[in-house]
């Protein structure tokens, strides 16, 4: 059993955490999300796993989320208190274009980002279906809406941007 | 088809249609350059997308941040590359020792797609080397266990007819002709047994070497007269002496003919069932290939029969007056002596200008005739000609030459000239013009002034 589970994490970890970074933009929050998973694994050994394991991180950073806008309530009122170290995310902001990324990806709704970055990890329609738990039929508009839509949302930002500039 | 919509289009550049839909929608871009430039807007859209999403990978500047934290110097050499193998998972990965891993070594998306398309052409090689295996399996199971059965079934009446019974007592021997079935068991090997032979230029059954025994043999070459049925005795002379005695014969025949429907493959026939399967087999496809031959031989002499036919009409239609087929109604090509049909561009480029027109008459075709029709062109030089045709149905033709400098006998310009009947001839700037048609001459100059 551990040996399976040692195989997955081999195999999937990588791919996992770099689209748990993608879609969370924080690499702390990746990692402590992918382990989440392989420990959940652990658990119940998935009997395919790579939809399986990308479906768990997904709604753990769903859930996450939702931890997280409960906390950021409280965290605010300290925020007078203690000015936070820069954060790894602070750092990412720096390069603007990346930011404008993560913007421009935060825009698409949840089910368009979401098949988004499993395409982007090599997922073919079947597993990004299965993944979603959507229809296999209905992932090529998807895609092409989540795509269209980033890149729109991006031009927007660049165009905003430059604007700002002037 | 109605316009491939924009999933679909982005299925196709990801890889996912199936090989027909793929084909489908191919043959629908060649006809529609909307959906064709659809197809280029979103790959440009994919590959935009591509690259916006891999800008997510963590930047140099925030590894090297890392590496202090991590108590490496931050000017240290980059890690070991993305290839390196992975070390054994620890349970929280030193943040920032393995962000290289995180750098994109997997696959591109390409790649992914090429090695998916490989693994499909794998595949595919494999189910069709699985798909001819079984249909194998399944001819051979059908002509081996269902055709001996076919055959039992096609003769019931020959068990208790008299003279198969006296037949069978002049010779009871089971099985077909020896010299076609040499096998000692008495079961013929599937594609062996007599009829079962397969042609090799038609790929027919029993087409070959006709298994009738030689009391009965016929000739394969198509006969004028159809051959004589061969009696169920000539049949019965020629099997083998060694087969079952003859009294057991239209009980075991009985019995297989029962058990024939509720037969499968794991409920096979003892030997001798075998032996009168496979003998009722041979005698069955015998007499099929019989009846085969004559019917060839029956069709050979009807074609015979036609060819001599028409071969008397011929010498009759040569001693009477031939009366002659009535004439193909000619083709406006044929009528205008059109040698080629040319477009509007090409005949400008052999006139160095546009070609003339008639104004208020629509135009069939342009073609190109041979200057010979046209006298008093340049023999060298091909003569463009617009094809008219007017309200009652004639044809106008208004030839077009560009003349060579020099040139003798060419008309005024702009001046008709009538040359033969029904012909005006004038120059146009360099292009010797020269309207035809079978009206007066006066009608002909109401005409140039149409022209233009």
């Amino acid at each position: 059993m551990t040996g399976d589970v040692g195989q997955l994490f081999e195999t999937y970890h990588e791919s996992l955490v770099r689209m748990l970074w993608r879609r969370t933009g924080d690499r702390d929050r990746a990692e402590d999300i992918a382990q989440e998973t392989f420990a959940r694994a652990v658990v119940a050994p998935p009997r395919n796993p790579r939809p399986w394991l990308f479906a768990v991180a997904l709604n753990l950073v769903r859930e996450d989320a939702r931890k997280g806008l409960r906390q950021g309530r409280r965290l605010q009122l300290l925020k007078n208190e203690q000015e936070p170290a820069p954060a790894p995310d602070a750092v990412l902001e720096r390069n603007e274009a990346v930011a404008r990324v993560q913007a421009a990806l935060a825009q698409l709704n949840e089910r368009d980002r979401e098949a988004l970055l499993l395409k982007a990890e090599g997922f073919n329609y079947d597993e990004i279906a299965e993944t979603l738990g959507l229809a296999k039929g209905a992932i090529g508009t998807t895609l092409s809406r989540a795509r269209r839509r980033l890149v729109e949302a991006y031009r927007d930002m660049e165009g905003t941007d430059r604007h700002v500039a002037r | 088809m109605s316009h491939v919509d924009e999933g679909t289009l982005h299925a196709l550049l990801d890889g996912e249609l199936a090989p027909a839909e793929v084909l489908e929608v191919q043959t629908h871009f060649a006809t529609c350059p909307a959906c064709s430039s659809r197809l280029t807007e979103a790959r440009k859209l994919l590959a935009e997308t591509e690259r916006l999403v891999s800008a997510l990978e963590p930047a140099a500047p925030l590894r090297a941040q890392f590496a202090p934290r991590m108590g490496r110097p931050a000017a240290e050499p980059p890690p070991p590359p993305p290839t390196a193998p992975r070390p054994s998972a620890p349970p929280r990965p030193a943040f920032g020792m393995e962000s290289h891993v995180l750098i994109p070594n997997n696959p591109t998306v390409t790649e992914v797609r090429r090695g998916r398309l490989r693994v499909m052409g794998w595949a595919a090689g494999f189910l069709v080397v699985v798909g001819a295996g079984v249909i194998g399996l399944q001819v051979q199971m059908g002509l081996f266990d269902k055709k001996p059965v076919g055959m039992l079934k096609l003769r019931p009446e020959e068990f208790s007819s008299p003279s198969a019974t006296d037949a069978r007592a002049a010779s009871p021997a089971p099985a077909a002709a020896p010299e076609t079935r040499p096998n000692a068991t008495g079961i013929a090997p599937f594609g062996t047994a007599p009829g079962l032979s397969r042609d090799p230029a038609t790929g027919g059954p029993g087409n070959g070497p006709a298994p009738a025994p030689p009391s009965s043999a016929q000739p394969a070459a198509p006969a004028h007269a159809p051959a004589p049925a061969p009696t169920p005795t000539s049949v019965a002379q020629s099997k083998p002496p060694e087969a079952k005695p003859q009294e057991k014969k239209p009980l075991q025949a009985k019995e297989l003919e029962t058990k024939a429907p509720e037969r499968t493959p794991d409920t096979l026939p003892s030997a001798e069932d075998r032996q009168a399967i496979v003998a009722r087999a041979a005698k069955a496809t015998e007499d099929l290939d019989r009846e085969r031959n004559r019917e060839r031989a029956a069709a050979a002499t009807a074609a015979l029969d036609a060819e001599r036919k028409r071969a008397a009409a011929t010498q009759q239609g040569a001693a009477a007056p031939a009366t002659p087929p009535p004439a193909p109604v000619p083709t406006i090509d044929q009528r205008s002596q059109i040698a080629n049909r040319i477009g509007l561009d090409e005949a400008a480029r052999q006139l160095g200008g546009p070609l003339h027109a008639i104004d208020g008459m629509s135009r069939l075709l342009v073609g190109v005739i041979s200057p010979q029709l046209v006298p008093g062109t340049d023999t060298s030089r091909a003569v463009v000609r617009a094809v008219y045709v007017d309200r009652t149905g004639r044809l106008v033709f208004l030839d077009q030459q560009r003349v060579r400098p020099g040139q003798p006998d060419l008309p005024p310009p702009y001046t008709p000239r009538a040359g033969r009947n029904g012909e005006l001839r004038w120059m146009a700037g360099q292009v010797l013009v020269v309207l035809q048609s079978d009206q007066p001459t006066d009608s002909l100059r109401l005409l140039y002034r149409r022209i233009r």
